[in-house]
């Protein structure tokens, strides 16, 4: 009976929340095939510590928490890229807005090309809709260098996209 | 426009009350007070809007949701039976490991029995090689007992022949003759074919130095063994046909001495001489 319980719960959380951990896992991950190993990690801890999951209400907040600590571990051992590392100019207030629709994949590529500790906190920001005080709780991180990283990191966003804005490589 | 302002601007989320925090007071008074500022945030609200409904638009694979829930039942059938969700925790971890190291220990003696009551033990047979190979694998199935941190022991390395990431290890206590194997598991993603390695520190005379070709498919699954120094090798390919050769790479090594027998022309032949030589670990 509680087994059934549980695959109940787990398979109406892929049901109703599969398409949404798959962006976010894209959106972080950069690529399909480790949007969809991520997704995939992300279920299997769900179904394994879905007693952590209190209400159905917190699932798809929980899901996301789960599908990010599976890409932070991925990245351990990776070497930890610096603020100071991301040579970007603070002063990127756009001087003018654009209309033009987003280029797709001109976005994730925008994304790829940012440390993941940037990444994460702007797919925080726009993805999940936290403000900063929840992203340095989630992340556990002071506001003031949460604050300073989604600056930068937003600023190299706008000029990587803007219909006139470049930005040379190496600015990871 | 400093840049503790600048900081504070960016962070403020568009249609939230963030800019009404304590601590966001100045740039409030700074925007109601020089418009220059406030085109600023403007823009960078827009360019907010826009981020924010394009970092949702992504195209999702139409089968996903069924790939996920085949992966899951396959990893729940392979997993011990746990407690009711609104237990407590305490007795559902206790539980769990309970079932788990009863299923391990029942699983383990059943195979060592089985392998003690096969005459003549140490000769590799046609028939109980192949049935030793399963056993493993059963037993890495109801063991359920796997490590999610991806090491790769130095002791039992993984074949370079099997294509994919280690995505967790078991390890498998006196598999076989007393001695230690590990398994990996190498299936590479949602959907996909699942794949288990078994290393064991063994030495199987006659057997070939590369995984088989074209292996007996039965069941939805290939298995296939070899040899590669000290290293007995055995993977099982779980899914299509075809999945075996596109994950396992069966080409000859560009040095081999001798020519090589495969398992299943081992299987097929009905050999006499198949000894395993136990080595050390």
């Amino acid at each position: 009976m509680a087994d059934e319980t549980r695959a109940v719960t787990v398979e109406r959380l892929v049901t109703r929340h599969h398409a949404e951990v798959y962006r976010y896992a894209y959106r972080l991950s950069g690529s399909q095939a480790d949007a969809e190993d991520l997704t995939q990690q992300a279920f299997l801890v769900a179904q394994e510590k879905l007693d952590q999951l209190r209400s159905e209400d917190s699932a798809r907040s929980w899901l996301f928490t789960v599908t990010r600590n599976c890409f932070l571990r991925t990245l351990r051992g990776h070497s930890a890229q610096s603020a100071a590392a991301m040579d970007l100019d603070l002063n990127q207030i756009p001087e003018e807005t654009w209309d033009d629709p987003i280029d797709h994949e001109r976005l994730q590529d925008a994304l790829n090309r940012l440390a993941p500790e940037f990444r994460v906190i702007l797919v925080m920001y726009y993805f999940e809709d936290c403000s900063y005080k929840e992203i340095a709780e989630k992340l556990n991180l002071p506001a003031g260098t949460v604050m300073s990283r989604l600056s930068r990191a937003k600023g190299h966003l706008r000029r990587y996209l803007s219909p006139h804005g470049t930005l040379s490589d190496g600015h990871q | 426009m400093d840049k503790r302002l600048l900081e504070q601007l960016e962070a403020c989320r568009p249609g939230s009350s963030d800019l009404s925090l304590p601590e966001m007071s100045q740039l409030a008074a700074r925007l109601a007070s020089d418009p220059e500022v406030a085109a600023h945030a403007a823009r960078i609200q827009h360019s907010d809007a826009k981020f924010r409904l394009a970092f949702q638009e992504v195209d999702v694979p139409d089968d996903m949701k069924d790939r996920l829930l085949q992966r899951l039942a396959i990893e729940a059938k392979s997993t011990p039976a746990e407690g009711p969700v609104e237990s407590a925790k305490a007795n559902w971890r206790i539980r769990r490991w309970a079932i788990a190291a009863v299923c391990l220990a029942a699983t383990i003696v059943g195979l060592l029995t089985a392998w003690w009551a096969i005459p003549n033990h140490p000769e590799l047979t046609d028939e109980n090689v192949e049935q030793i190979a399963e056993g493993w694998f059963l037993l890495v199935d109801q063991a359920g007992t796997w490590h999610q941190d991806k090491r790769v022991s130095e002791q039992y390395p993984v074949s370079p022949r099997v294509r994919g990431k280690v995505r967790r290890w078991m390890p498998l206590p006196a598999v076989a003759y007393d001695r230690d194997a590990v398994a990996y598991d190498l299936t590479p993603s949602v959907g996909g074919p699942r794949i288990t390695l078994i290393v064991l520190r063994a030495k199987v005379e006659g057997l070939m130095n590369r995984p088989d070709p074209s292996p007996p498919y039965t069941q939805k699954r290939s298995i296939s063994a070899w040899q590669s120094g000290n290293l007995l090798y055995v993977v099982q390919v779980e899914g299509r046909e075809l999945d075996y050769s596109r994950y396992v790479d069966t080409s000859s090594p560009r040095l081999a001495r001798q020519t090589p027998r495969s398992f299943s022309s081992l299987i097929a032949a009905r050999p006499m001489h198949g000894v395993i030589a136990m080595q050390a670990p």
